[in-house]
This record gives C-alpha cells, structure tokens and sequence, in this order.
C-alpha cells in the first residue's frame, strides 16, 4: 500500500533517468499530501478539546460573544470558582476513590482467574465467555434499575461501594477477558519448567509467568482505569452528592438555559487531564485493550 | 493435578461476577413479572403476569425508540466503516507518523463520553459554536441545531462518528500493518493498479477485521446514552430517544420498576443475540491479529 | 538417584485423535543412562512430561524408586527438565535462569546463596557458556540457548535427570563434545539421565539401555548392541544403523534364497534350519546391513548379481554407494579406497550368514 510509485525497470538508460525523476517528483507530492493530511487530522482532532480548554478559561462575556477570539488574558476564575466555592475538587476525588477501588478489586481477583481460563480445562469455559462478552456489551441501563433497588435494600446507596461494585460489572469481564489472551501469548512451558523446578502452581504463576505479563497488567489497569472514570449512569444512579464522580455530575450543569459554560469547561477540561495522561502513557496497547484482545497492536 | 484445585483461581471472580450480575438479572427477571410503580400508588409489586411484557409490544414510543437507534446507528456505522477504511489505509503508509497520530486520534474515543457531548454541545451552539456560528448564519440550519426535530439526531451522528472513527481506524490499520507482503508482491507482478489491489487483495485479507470492529460499533450503538444525555436528553420529543434513554424515562423518571425490568429482560435477549455474532467473529478471528 | 518406572502408559490428544503413547512400558535403573530414541512425533517428549508430572497419562503408572507418583504434583517428584524448547525464562539472564531453579521455596533441599552461585558458574563454565551469564535468552544464539536450558536442569541434584533432546541444535563438533561430557559427568556421578534423541548414533554411543520408540509403541528395548545386532522389526532395522538396513522380499528355494529379479543366494544350513523351525510361509523379508554387502569386481565369478553405481557418497574414511537395478536400490557401505567409479557395474556377494529376517506380515524377526 505505501509503494504507490515504484520505479517500472525500462529498457534505455534515458528512460530511466527520465522515469526516475517523474518518480520522484510523485513521491515528493505525495509525502507533501500525506504531511498535509496528517496537520488537517491533528486540528480536527485537537482542535475541539483546545477550543474547550479555552472557553475555560474565558470570561463569560469572551465566551458568549459571536466572534472567536483567539488572543485574551486568560482568567483563572472559573477554574477557581468550579473546583473551590463550589467545592467540585471532591468530585475529581471520588472519581479517583471509585476508580482505583474497582479497578484494584478486579485486577486481583481478575488476573488468576484469567490465567486459571488461559491453562486449566474449565467445564464450561466457552459459555463463561459468552457470558462475560455479553454482559460487557450490554447497555448500562440494563443493570441499572436492578443494582439500584438491590442497593436501596442493602442501604447502601450513596456510599462509595455501590459505584465502586457496579462499576466491577464491566472492569472485570475487560480485565479476564484481555489478560486471558496476555496469558495465551505465553508458551505453556513456561509454566512446566518452573514446576518441575520445583515451584508450585502457584509459584511457576508468580514467579515465572507473572513478570511477563507484567506490561499486559499495567496496560489492563490503565485501560479499566479510564473507563470507570468516564462512566456516568451508575455514578450518577447510586451515589449521593457527596460520593459523585465527576463525569457523572458535568451533564448536571448543562441546562436549558444559563448554564455557566466557563465552569463547565474549566472542570471538564480538569477531569479530562488525567485520561489524556493515561492515554499517552497506553500508546502501544490502545489497539488491544480496544478491540478485546482480537487484534494485537 | 488435584481436581477442586482450580475453585480457588477463580472463585472469587464467579462470585464477584455472580452477586454483581446474575443476581440483579434475577432481580430484573422477578420484576418484569410484577407491577410496582413509585409513581403508580396502584402498583404495590403484586404479580402481573406478562402484563408488562403486552404493555410494552403496544407501547409506541418502544418502537419508536428502536427506530431512533436503527435511524443512527446505520448511517453512523456505515460513516464511520468507510471513514475508518480510509483513515486506516492513510496511516499504513506512513507508519512513523500514525504512531504520533494515534493516540491524538484516540482522544475522542477515550475521553469521557459526557465530556465529547459537552464539545458537542458548545462546537454546534448557534451564538458561539464553532460550527453553530457558521451553519446559523449560513441559513441553512435556521435553528438551534440540539433543539431542531430534523437536525438533533444527524448532529448525534456527527459527534458519534467523531468519537469512534478513529477506533475503526485504528483497528483496521493495525489490520494492515499485519497483512503479508506476498500477494501485494504478486498483485505488482502482475500489473494491479492501486483499485484493484484496494479491491482484490487488501478488502478479502481485512475483512475480518472490518468485520470485528462494526459488530463491535454495531452492539455499541445499543449502549449509547452519555453524548445524547448531555446534549438533547432525548429531545426534542422523542426524536433522540435512544433504546437506552428510552429505558432511563421509565426507569428514573417513572420509577417504574415492573415495566423497567421487562424492558431489561427484551433488551437482553435483543443484545445477546447480537453477541452470538460478535463472539463467533472475535473467537474465530482471534487468529486474524497474530500475524505480526 | 532414582530408579525410573514406566508401566503400561498411555495418552491421548484431541479426545482420541492422536494416541501419543500406548501401553508403553520400560525401566531405567538407578545411575543408568537410558536413552528413549525415535522419529519426531513417536513420544518421546509426551513420555517425559508424563515423567515430570508435567501431564497426567491417561491410563498407566510411573514410579520413581518404586513409589508411584504418577498422582504427584511435578514440584514434588524432584526430577530437573531440559526442554526441547528450551523453555527459559526471557526476562531473567542467564545466571538468574540458572539460579531459579535453587531458589524455588520451601525446597527441601534448599541451597544456600552462596552456595548456589558456585554452583550456577560450575554449571556454566562446563557448558561452555560462563562469559554470557549476564546476558538475556534473546541476545544469545540458538546453540547458547540450548546449553542454558540444558544448565538450568544440571544446576539442581534431583533424584533423575530427563532430557528431550537437549543438544539437537548444536553444531556438529559442539554436539560431539557435549555428548561426551554428558556421558562423562553421568558416569563420574551416577546420576540417572533419561534421554530422548531422534539421532540412532547418539542413542547407540551414549546408552546403557535403549528403547525405541514409534507413533507410540515401544518396538525394542534392550542395549545398544541387542538392537544394532538383532532389531526385533524391520523399522528398528532401517532406524538402527546408518546408511539403513537394506530390506528385500526373498522366498525360499530348497536351499537357495531367491530375490525376484535380482539374485539366487545360498542359504547356509543354519539360516534354513531357522527358516524352517521358526516361518510359516515360502516368503521372508530379508535384511542385510550396507557394510555386510560385499563388493567384488563385475567380472567376478563370486558376483550373485551384476548392479549398477548410481551415486557414490565419499564420507571420509568409508564411502557409502547406491546400488540400482530396475526394481531396487540398495545401499553398501566400504572403504574408500575400495569404492568403484560411479556409472560403473560392480558385483554383489551376500551372505546369508550375516542376514536379518523378518515374517513378511508381521515383519518382525525370525528367531528361535
């Protein structure tokens, strides 16, 4: 696909040198065309975030008026007044507190299980599967009315276990599913060399093979990571104002009318940093974790 | 090896898995039968039968929020296939520069949803959007484009194809960059030009992989609610009233909990089958990827 | 040291399609180097996991010194593995490879540290291998690779040690060298090696005892020199011994062996006699070793049968020729020096004396 301008072997020299050239003169178009193609998608795909990121940091007259303007003194008083006054710095914690806990939850209990699917003949392993890979894909609303009457009786609704447990409905069927082809990608003899050396099941699993999927974990951590952090009905469901991640709260303050847009970009801008940081960190496993495992990046 | 053995590598995780999904499905599963309404002081959570079940066969705005769904989703997964094709194929041929472009790209894919429905929302305002200014004054859209009946689930389809073309893409370029140089080879020897090598040789070897990524776009489609929640809540009526939002009115709005859980039981059966393909395709196919 | 049993073993791949091992048994004794030889795919690598613990068979028993273990975990059977595969740790160097198997927990035979790096830079030096301690499996060549898996089931002292095929990969004069350490160290030490090689010569140089495996089956078990002088079938006949055996289908003729087509042999009265006690038929297979194929001069009186020289392969000291006629090719093995030109005809003297037979169904061997 990128030899779109090969040199056709010809038969006199003059030929060539002529050929050549009119190659090059392609190849040097085309780069410049590439080059062009690739500035237009980083400003389609920048473009809207920055232009976000501004607004946050406009006053609300800048914001309102008709003309873009692309040089102003840059204010800092959404910022202050969203995260401060109002307090919403707690939301970016209790994002935190959720997704750290459901994320560390599935890790531990999700990485043996996976690698218990990847080596041990378990009845029923392809239905397992089947139900793991249909529960990821079910919409959110289909566990939501159920967890939240099952909360409501267990009186735990506003505290941080309800989102932190719904949250694990999607983490940890993403976390088996992707470790388990992790786990496959390592040669089973792995595992029997450090048994007959002596280590047990366990041990061939904790000390031999676990080092080699170290990078596998972090990228699985990362991944599920940001998607509890993006999550919004169950954060908006079974919380309480107090235990609210962030995501779920922004759509609150977008109204009809009079919405402060300067504070709603200013947080959203705060809580979109981490997952940006996160996102470059992933860049060799973005394909993987995205598409189930099924393609290797 | 000690049979029992296994239990305590994945224990905990069935049971995890158990508690958090099998049991509330039950729990959906028994309300579906019954009627029990916060809103209904008549439905005290005595047994309907299938009553719910026929409310819903009759109920238009059901329908009306399948129609919805089906009306986005196939012009955004058909969008963003032939988008993310081209997209893909723009990037196999300069490798350095996808590896940059990637991530950039991915940002509206992993970034949180309600916050691309935020950009959404401002980018097409009609007093200071960057789009809304320019289609305001244009005339062509005469209206505030979120609150127009006609141009509210096009705008949803715009900012769908803009968070999840570039994971099409990106699926399929990595696609590319697995396939085997031989029948390239063979295609120049024997003198393809660049459509026919497209249309001959590249589509037959990435199909699979187009295949995943648009099941996966496909079931996706059911799941959406954050971009629409933010942006129209549904509105204006009913004309973005996805299957999900749909769900949420009665649900949390309602409190219906009787007739909310006989939508979660059709939707299940709905999703699941349409996972009995998606499964298939990625076991199948998991082999598609491990050529590089 | 330890006595290793095998009894009756059997195991199956893909619910039945492929039977890897059947009712294979065999014993190897305590200090005793045993080497399992056979094609690719006749089970020897299944019959060393089943050994390890690494798989359970499906039906059979394996017993180290007379205690069965074929219920025991591997980490509990206290055998050392060098793998085909090789199998190494890819992000530990080699001394940390080499030293994992020392620092398993709650070994009973735990090493001390500083007793082990000793051990590992022994163990390194010998293979030839001590300068790339520091580095990583995937900076080292094959033949280095094979030597630090071949290390890391040295390093320990179990009670056996099973190697599959543990220095297939090495060059010619390398492989040389480490069979005879091998042999050396196993001897010096009395330690009890296992030993699977597809390589009929090294099988025969290094053993004590044998047994040869096919799709399976054991088809004999005995020392080197019962298998090389008397193969119990034509396939440990054409396996054992290289160039290999040559096998034609003669009938017996009053005192005569007569090959269609080919040649009238005389059958001496000890060959007819256990012919007549021990066949059933008129018909035999008849094998004879390259190297007891006598070559005389085309016009000689002796020649049986007149062949033409179709390839002669100079192997040093000994040559080996392929012999042709229309329907069959054989092969002789002699000196060099005696070797005639290719294209030309020589003469074939057999002797029934130094003849194999075998039942022309069964194809195994005809004995008393």
């Amino acid at each position: 696909m990128s030899n779109t301008a090969n040199a056709l072997p010809s038969a006199s020299g003059v030929q060539a040198i002529a050929d050549k050239r009119a190659t090059m003169n392609t190849q040097r178009l085309l780069r410049w065309l590439s080059y062009l193609l690739t500035a237009l998608l980083v400003v389609i795909f920048l473009f809207p975030w920055l232009w976000v990121f501004t607004l946050g940091f406009k006053s609300r007259t800048e914001i309102l008026s008709p003309q873009i303007v692309w040089i102003w003194t840059p204010t800092l008083d959404n910022l202050k007044e969203v995260l401060l006054v109002k307090g919403y710095w707690r939301l970016i914690i209790n994002s935190l507190i959720v997704a750290v806990s459901a994320v560390g939850l599935c890790i531990i209990i999700g990485v043996p299980a996976a690698y218990a699917f990847s080596r041990f003949p378990i009845p029923g392993k392809e239905s397992w599967f089947y139900m793991i890979l249909t529960f990821r894909m079910a919409p959110a609303v289909i566990l939501a009315l159920p967890l939240y009457i099952i909360f409501g009786r267990l009186k735990l609704l506003g505290t941080y276990f309800s989102p932190i447990l719904a949250h694990t409905t999607f983490t940890l069927p993403f976390v088996i599913w992707l470790m388990r082809s992790f786990f496959e990608d390592i040669p089973k003899e792995i595992d029997a060399a450090a048994m007959t050396d002596g280590y047990t099941r366990f041990g061939a699993f904790y000390h031999a093979v676990l080092p080699l999927v170290k990078s596998g974990i972090v990228a699985v951590t990362l991944f599920s990571i940001i998607f509890s952090w993006n999550e919004f009905l169950y954060g908006l469901i079974l919380t309480s104002d107090a235990t609210r991640p962030v995501a779920s709260q922004i759509p609150s303050l977008v109204r009809p009318h009079g919405t402060l847009w300067g504070e709603v970009c200013a947080l959203a801008t705060v809580a979109s940093i981490p997952v940006a940081v996160l996102i470059f960190a992933l860049q060799r496993q973005l394909v993987r974790g995205l598409s189930f495992g099924a393609v290797k990046g | 090896m000690k049979k029992g053995y296994i239990w305590w590598w994945v224990l905990p995780s069935a049971i995890l898995f158990l508690g958090i999904i099998l049991v509330p499905f039950i729990t959906a599963a028994t309300y579906s039968f019954r009627a029990l309404s916060f809103t209904d002081s008549t439905a005290q959570g005595q047994f309907v039968g299938l009553d719910n079940y026929r409310r819903l066969v009759f109920d238009k705005d059901f329908y009306n929020a399948f129609k919805v769904t089906f009306l986005y989703m196939i012009p955004a997964v058909a969008i963003q296939a032939i988008l993310g094709m081209i997209l893909g194929l723009v990037m196999s041929g300069a490798v350095r520069r996808a590896r940059i472009l990637v991530p950039i790209m991915l940002l509206p894919t992993l970034l949180t949803p309600v916050v691309i429905g935020l950009v959404g929302t401002l980018t097409l305002n009609p007093d200071f959007g960057v789009l809304g200014i320019p289609l305001n004054r244009s005339g062509l859209i005469k209206e505030a484009v979120l609150g127009s009946s006609t141009w509210a689930l096009p705008a949803i389809i715009l900012v769908d194809t803009y968070q999840w073309t570039p994971f099409v893409a990106v699926i399929l370029l990595s696609g590319l960059l697995a396939l085997p140089k031989e029948p390239y080879e063979a295609a120049q020897v024997d003198g393809a030009n660049p459509l026919q090598t497209f249309f001959r040789v590249t589509m037959p070897l990435l199909w699979p992989y187009l295949v995943v990524a648009m099941l996966i776009r496909v079931i996706d489609a059911f799941r959406i609610f954050d971009i629409i929640w933010v942006m129209t809540r549904g509105g204006p009526g009913t004309t973005t009233e996805a299957v999900g939002i749909y769900a949420y009115r009665h649900m949390f709005r309602y409190w219906d909990m009787g007739y909310g859980s006989a939508m979660i039981m059709v939707l299940f059966l709905f999703i699941s089958i349409m996972v009995e393909y998606l499964y298939k395709a990625l076991t199948t196919w998991q082999g598609a990827g491990e050529t590089a | 040291m330890a006595k290793i049993t095998v009894q009756n073993l059997s195991r199956q791949y893909k619910s039945g399609e492929i039977q890897a091992l059947r009712d294979v048994s065999f014993e190897c004794q305590d200090g005793e180097f045993f080497c399992l030889l056979g094609p690719a795919g006749a089970g020897k690598t299944t019959t060393v996991k089943l050994v390890a613990g690494i798989e359970s068979p499906d039906g059979g028993e394996v017993l180290l010194d007379d205690t069965p273990v074929t219920t025991t975990e591997p980490w509990e059977r206290d055998v050392a593995v060098a793998f085909e595969t090789y199998a190494l740790y890819p992000q530990r160097t080699v001394r940390e490879n080499l030293t994992f198997p020392l620092q398993a927990p709650g070994r009973k035979d735990a090493w001390p540290p500083a007793e082990r790096d000793k051990r590992v830079v022994e163990i390194a030096n010998l293979l030839g291998i001590g300068e790339l301690l520091d580095r990583f499996p995937r900076q080292l060549s094959g033949g280095q690779r094979q030597r630090v898996a071949l290390g890391r089931a040295l390093v320990r002292k179990p009670k056996a040690y099973l190697l599959d095929e543990p220095i297939a990969h090495l060059d010619a004069k390398l492989r040389h060298r480490m069979r005879g350490e091998l042999r050396r160290i196993q001897i010096n030490l009395g330690i009890t090696v296992l030993y699977c090689t597809p390589d009929q010569l090294e099988a025969l140089s290094l053993a004590d005892h044998l047994a040869v495996l096919n799709e399976g089956r054991i088809e004999q078990m005995g020392t080197p020199k019962d298998v090389y002088e008397r193969p119990a079938n034509v396939f440990v006949a054409r396996f054992v011994g290289d160039p290999p055996m040559n096998i034609l289908d003669a009938s017996v003729d009053g005192n005569e062996l007569v090959v269609p087509e080919l040649l009238r042999l005389p059958a001496a009265s000890a060959v007819q006699d256990l012919l007549a006690r021990n066949s059933n038929g008129k018909t035999v297979k008849l094998g004879v070793r390259p190297k007891d194929l006598q070559i005389v001069p085309e016009s000689s009186s002796e020649a049986q049968v007149k062949l033409g020289v179709e390839h002669v392969q100079v192997m040093g000291e000994t040559s080996v020729l392929t012999l042709r006629t229309d329907s069959v090719e054989l092969h002789a093995k002699l000196a060099t020096e005696n070797a005639p030109e290719r294209g030309s005809n020589v003469g074939l003297v057999i002797d029934s004396a130094s003849c194999h037979f075998f039942d022309p169904e069964t194809e195994r061997r005809i004995e008393d």
